[in-house]
């Protein structure tokens, strides 16, 4: 890759991680920031426009869009990081033993994976969290079902190729047991390209999750949440535009800065991603 | 007029780190029909020269400076367009790795069809009726059926002739071989060799034959051009190139080549290794490994760097040794001529017995000896090729087919054969780092195949293993003392214990303890090779199995790992299981010599009675078959016919009758065993 | 080829009778009676009679112990009687059928233009890359994968159908209905394929066959249309077929906001209603699918790629 490309690439990284945080934060210092409460309506102020009051202007019910847009973040983001990082050490564990293993446990277990990677998610999730009513765990649930896939696939090909250097065979020649040959030399090359596959995932997981209190599923009210906010302002969104624009854009800009972020670490650690039979 | 005239080519590669200087002001001259042999180590900008030529250098690289001249037309101002028309019509490539310069989705016919219709206005029929022929003309058996195979279902030999096949389509006028036999098995090189020689002396065209191997350059050039770090050193016809080498770094190489025909105690070295192209020091690029500086105590090379002069007409060196403005000191011009003054321990090394036996030698004896530190007897791994969990439907790969041998303590057997025969096989199954088929082996008189767990831990400490590739012998993300020290890990060794152990061990195999903190990519290939040595001797193990551990280093690196292990081997009281496939390499570390083929062990003798006296006919081929340095353009040899038969479809009787030029009915029918036919000396065919 | 095809397909029933158990008792997990279920199908009344429950349970056998109503229900299942809807009492198999018919037809459409859209780019992107064109196409395709499609419906929504009033806002009655709906769901894949053919084609080029290609004296675009984007179309078609398979049950919220009759939308309704034949039948039905699709798109691979070796020997 040139010179000016890898810098590039670094440099879209450390900005997709910075939004990423600077999002995290206002969620986290919710309170810090506005003193409105999300969920306290004041019908005679309804629909204001942007002002110097209020920052972004309200909703139907009089609400601070702001202030529904900063709380509104913590339930969609803290299910989609729990999720994933569920998700994360699973399917890296059963990929990297499957990997080593090998034999028929490894073909079933590749038919599985093969078979839940390419389900659509976002199906599997409105079942989980219509049928078991929706709530953080079952939306995690919902997530994680078919989430580890891709950790197991990529743990496995990594772990695969591996498996043909000669150090590992060294390893066996000096009487390293299998989970010693795991820790020393398996896992610090499964580190660097599972953390870019989180990032990745970690956008895709939020889309979901989003759709899913789109419609319906998700934090219910009057509990804010980007999602549901979207849902809420559709009736109105020829007057009022921006009752639709900022909440879609602030989920855009989270998962855009992650996916950022995570191209960037995947390039930095070369790792097999994309390919179908990565 | 000339064919090919290259002036001060400079080709540099842009990288992050700096600018790689690889080719720094290089002049060539290639004459219509004549064959010139470049010839350099790894890393000295070859292969940079050819792709110059072709116009496929892709960034980071790029030609900086002078010119490149085909048929008076300079190369180098000529749009891509144009340079298209040139490529593969007036010059052609062949490349080092046959089997992925073809590309996996077109048909094999496909390529040499593409190439023809390219650049001549004929129709598509045409095309593939002619490149059926030129698979011909290129030795291929059946080309009609095999134009329309797929390029992996062809050997690696097969391969390159369809590569050379596809270079001769429009008859150019030069044809640039880069490293064109590297890859292949010693036997399939001698053929590919000789494909080549006929081929020039059929049509007449220029090669440039691009190549570490001096033996390649002795069998095939007319003249030859020695790089060394971007220059050329010293550029004569090949006759006078070995018998009247002037650059010491030619006379390095030369000499430090393991050779079949002269045994010495302990091979010569270029010590040091190959500099960095990026900041290149001032002076002669060589001076810092050259001994005939320290010899001769001169200041100049460090200063300057030397001209390219004729010391005699078509004879150039780049030296300071043969300045003629300079006052020569008749101690320069000995008696054979000038430059022979201080030849460089050919034929009496200072610092062993001129006895020509590898030291710590124990005398010759029988196979089956008394008390042998390793026995291994009948030993088979066969392999199931089927698909899907019950591996259905595939045959067996007999890797392994009844190999009987003993190693005594603080001996070396060389286990020699080409790619296939098994030997690397035989090496892991010993160690169980795969599991036997069946066969007994015995170290120390205990039973390693069916050890339990506690046992095979401690057996473990005693056997160990070196392997060939450096890079992926070593985990990148380990530092080297880590790596070391992980059988001292395994066995209980406290931190403190074992960080001492692993410096000593360092210290043992000639690296210094800063390097037990570096990584694997800080290191060269040399050094690298010297870790995964100390790895495997951490554990003072008895019996250590080398699995081909230098064929992927450079020729001056190789004798200094050679070296190592020979004294390691006095020091410690080793013994070792030598695999190669080179049999020269063998010739300076081995006290006996088994040849493997196909899976069984063909001859085994004594060294020098093995070197001296070759029985069975497949030793006698692979020893013709290595490229000799005495140039004789091509002496009387045995080519054997054809491929090695599959694995899975072995030969009846005697597996090598089908390519054994004496083979008689006989040798179809039955197996022939090991017989011993003279004292200590084995071999398994009819005819002996 | 067909021993592959046998082998992965043998799988397949294995597969299912485990989905099928998941699906089957998930509901029951969640608590969900079905007889109280078809009820409120019918009748919007919160508190049935008890009298009138057990009646209903002895009528459609939903009385007898479970295990017996899954083996029954997976019998039926395997003669291809999908069962009943609560809601509508018609037959599950029609309205999957209607439903999935909508539905490829969307799904088709929107992969169609995604293929003759990101490809061309991705090899453009490849042909230069660094320059202004792969700058470009690089972060375009990372803005396409972390859009909200939800999001983007909306905002069609809001410009074509409710400002400009050019377009229809929801329905599936013409080829105007299709235009939104298609551009919104083809965002993501067009930004996945264009990468992904960005990467293959780089990959190729890295090949050596590349090299020996242009040493045969084809010029450098040539040799990318003609051998580089043949290897990478290799891998790019394989992931057009996993695509296939997700979009299936993946246009779900599109539909939705479109009023798309199709699977998605039917299932999502089924959801709603606890319509458990529906949601067990349909689900089973989308899991078969995808890993039929899945098979296919292995042995496109391999029909594709002549240089699949035999698998390495194993000891």
């Amino acid at each position: 890759m040139s010179r000016v490309r890898r810098r590039s690439w670094h440099a879209t990284a450390v900005a997709g991680l910075g939004i990423f945080l600077v999002v995290v934060a206002i969620t986290v210092c919710a309170p810090f920031l506005t003193h409105y409460d999300p969920i306290d309506q004041v019908l005679r102020d309804a629909f204001k426009p942007p002002s110097a009051a209020h920052w972004l202007g309200t909703d139907r019910l009089g609400r601070d869009l702001f202030a529904r847009i900063a709380y509104g973040g913590r339930f969609p983001l803290a299910i989609t990081l729990v999720a994933v990082s569920v998700s994360a050490i699973f399917g890296t564990l059963v990929g990297a033993i499957v990997g080593r293993v090998g034999g028929a446990v490894e073909e079933i277990a590749m038919r599985l994976i093969d078979v839940f990677i390419s389900f659509p998610s976002i199906l599997v999730g409105l079942v989980i969290a219509a049928l078991l009513k929706p709530g953080f765990g079952t939306l995690v649930l919902a997530i994680t079902v078919t989430d580890w896939t891709p950790f197991a696939r990529l743990a496995r090909a990594i772990t695969l190729e591996i498996n043909t250097r000669a150090y590992i065979e060294a390893a066996s020649a000096v009487g390293a047991p299998e989970p010693l040959i795991l820790r020393k030399h398996v896992l610090h090359h499964l580190v660097g390209p599972v953390l870019a596959m989180g990032f990745l995932r970690f956008g895709h997981g939020l889309l979901t999750i989003a759709g899913l209190s789109y419609l319906g599923l998700g934090a219910q009210p009057p509990a804010p949440d980007w999602g549901a906010m979207l849902a809420e302002a559709q009736p109105y969104m020829m007057r009022f535009p921006i009752l639709v624009l900022a909440p879609g854009l602030i989920i855009f800009a989270t998962a855009l800065s992650v996916v950022l972020a995570g191209r960037g670490l995947m390039l930095m650690f070369d790792a097999p991603h994309g390919g179908p039979r990565a | 007029m000339n064919l090919l005239e290259v002036r001060d080519l400079q080709t540099h590669f842009f990288c992050d780190e700096g600018v790689v200087k690889a080719v720094d002001g290089v002049d060539l001259t290639v004459r219509r029909g004549e064959i010139l042999g470049l010839v350099g180590e790894t890393g000295c900008g070859k292969s940079a020269i050819a792709l110059s030529i072709m116009g496929l250098l892709d960034p980071p690289g790029s030609v900086v400076g002078g010119s490149i001249r085909l048929g008076g037309v300079d190369l180098l101002g000529l749009p891509e367009s144009e340079m298209a028309k040139i490529r593969g019509n007036r010059v052609a490539m062949v490349f080092q790795q046959p089997q992925s310069s073809l590309d996996p989705v077109f048909k094999v016919g496909h390529h040499i069809v593409e190439a023809i219709r390219v650049h001549r206005a004929v129709a598509k029929c045409e095309a593939w009726r002619q490149a059926v022929e030129l698979l011909r003309e290129a030795g291929i058996p059946d080309p009609e059926r095999l134009a329309h195979v797929y390029p992996h279902e062809l050997s690696g030999g097969m391969a390159q002739r369809v590569m050379i096949a596809i270079a001769l389509a429009c008859r150019p006028d030069l044809v640039i071989a880069d490293e064109p036999t590297t890859a292949l098995d010693v036997t399939i090189q001698a053929q590919i060799l000789d494909l080549l020689r006929s081929l020039r002396a059929k049509f007449g065209m220029a090669v440039i034959v691009i190549t570490h191997d001096l033996g390649v350059i002795a069998e095939m050039a007319d003249r030859v051009a020695v790089m060394y770090a971007g220059r050329i050193v010293e550029q004569t016809d090949v006759r006078s190139l070995f018998s009247e080498p002037h650059h010491p770094y030619t006379q390095g190489l030369i000499v430090c080549m393991p050779r079949l025909d002269e045994v010495r105690a302990r091979l010569t070295v270029i010590p040091g290794a190959v500099p960095s192209l990026m900041d290149i020091a001032p002076g002669c690029r060589f001076a810092s490994r050259c001994q005939a500086r320290v010899l001769h105590d001169m200041t100049r090379c460090m200063e300057a760097e030397p001209p390219l002069e004729a010391v005699h007409p078509g004879h150039e060196v780049r030296c300071w040794l043969y300045d003629r403005a300079a006052s020569a000191e008749p101690a320069h011009h000995g008696p054979r001529g000038a430059g022979a003054g201080y030849r460089l321990g050919l034929g009496a090394p200072a610092d062993s017995p001129a006895n020509g036996s590898p030291a710590g030698h124990m005398p010759a004896g029988r196979d089956s000896i008394p008390h042998p530190l390793l026995a291994v007897t009948e030993l088979f791994k066969h392999f199931s090729t089927g698909t899907g969990v019950f591996r259905r439907g595939g045959g067996t790969v007999r890797a392994v087919d009844g190999v009987s041998f003993d190693i005594r303590e603080g001996e070396t057997l060389a286990l020699v054969g080409e790619s296939g025969c098994g030997k690397t096989t035989v090496g892991r199954a010993i160690l169980r780092l795969i599991p036997a088929t069946s066969g007994t082996v015995l170290f120390g008189g205990r039973d390693v195949l069916n050890a339990g767990t506690a046992e095979l831990k401690a057996l473990r400490r005693q056997m160990q293993i070196i392997f060939q590739d450096p890079s992926s012998s070593l985990d990148p993300r380990m530092r080297v003392g880590d790596s070391v020290g992980l059988g001292l890990l395994v066995n209980g060794i406290k931190r403190k214990e074992r960080d001492d152990a692993v410096i000593a061990t360092l210290r043992t195999v000639g690296l210094e303890p800063y390097h037990a903190r570096r990584y694997p990519r800080e290191l060269s290939g040399g050094q690298r090779q010297r870790v995964v040595i100390a790895r495997a001797l951490a554990l003072r193990p008895k019996f250590v199995v080398c699995d081909e551990p230098v064929s992927a280093l450079d020729v001056s690196v190789q004798s200094q790992i050679l070296n190592l292990l020979r004294d390691l081997q006095q020091e410690l009281r080793l013994s070792y299981l030598f695999i190669a496939h080179n049999l020269s390499v063998v010739n300076h570390i081995a006290d006996r010599v088994a040849v493997m083929y196909l899976g069984k062990v063909v001859e085994l003798a004594d060294r020098e009675e093995l070197f001296r006296n070759p029985l069975h006919p497949y030793t006698r081929a692979l020893m013709s078959s290595v490229p000799s340095t005495q140039p004789s353009g091509g002496r009387a040899r045995i080519v054997l016919n054809g491929d090695l038969p599959s694995q899975r479809d072995m030969p009846s009787g005697c597996r090598f009758h089908t390519r054994c030029p004496f083979a008689q009915e006989r040798c179809a029918k039955e197996d022939p065993l090991m017989r011993e036919v003279t004292p200590g000396h084995s071999a398994a065919c009819w005819l002996v | 080829m067909a021993a592959l095809l046998i082998r992965r397909l043998a799988f397949l029933p294995v597969l299912l009778v485990f989905v099928s158990l998941l699906v089957f008792f998930l509901p029951r997990l969640a608590g969900v009676d079905p007889t109280l279920a078809i009820l409120h199908a019918r009748v919007p009344e919160r508190n049935p009679d008890p009298e009138v429950l057990d009646r209903i349970r002895a009528e459609l056998g939903l009385d007898r112990p479970v295990p017996l109503r899954f083996l029954s229900w997976l019998e039926r299942l395997a003669r291809g009687d999908l069962g009943y809807s609560y809601v509508t009492r018609e037959p599950v198999a029609g309205l999957l059928r209607e439903g999935l018919a909508v539905t490829a037809t969307l799904v088709g459409l929107c992969l169609a233009l995604a293929v003759v859209v990101a490809v061309p780019l991705g090899v453009v992107a490849a042909i230069r890359p660094g320059k202004w064109l792969d700058n470009l196409i690089a972060i375009g395709s990372q803005v396409g994968v972390a859009v909200p499609e939800y999001w983007i419906a909306l905002l069609l929504i809001l410009l074509f159908a409710q400002r400009l009033g050019w377009l229809p806002s929801a329905g599936w009655r013409g080829p105007a209905y299709m235009v939104m709906p298609v551009l919104t769901l083809a965002f993501r894949p067009i930004a996945y394929f264009a990468w992904a053919t960005r990467a293959a084609v780089i990959e190729a080029m890295r090949m050596d066959s590349f090299r020996a290609a242009r040493a045969r004296g084809l010029t450098r675009t040539r040799t990318i249309w003609v051998h580089a984007l043949r290897n990478a179309l290799i891998p790019v078609v394989t992931l057009v077929a996993l695509w296939l398979a997700g979009m299936l049950g993946g246009s779900v919220i599109v539909e939705v906001i479109f009023g798309i009759p199709g699977i998605g939308l039917v299932l999502y309704n089924a959801v709603l209603a606890t319509d458990l034949p529906l949601i067990q039948a349909g689900l089973v039905f989308l899991i078969s699918l995808a890993v039929v699709i899945n098979t296919l798109a292995d042995l496109a691979y391999v029909a594709l790629n002549p240089a699949i070796r035999l698998s390495r020997p194993q000891p």
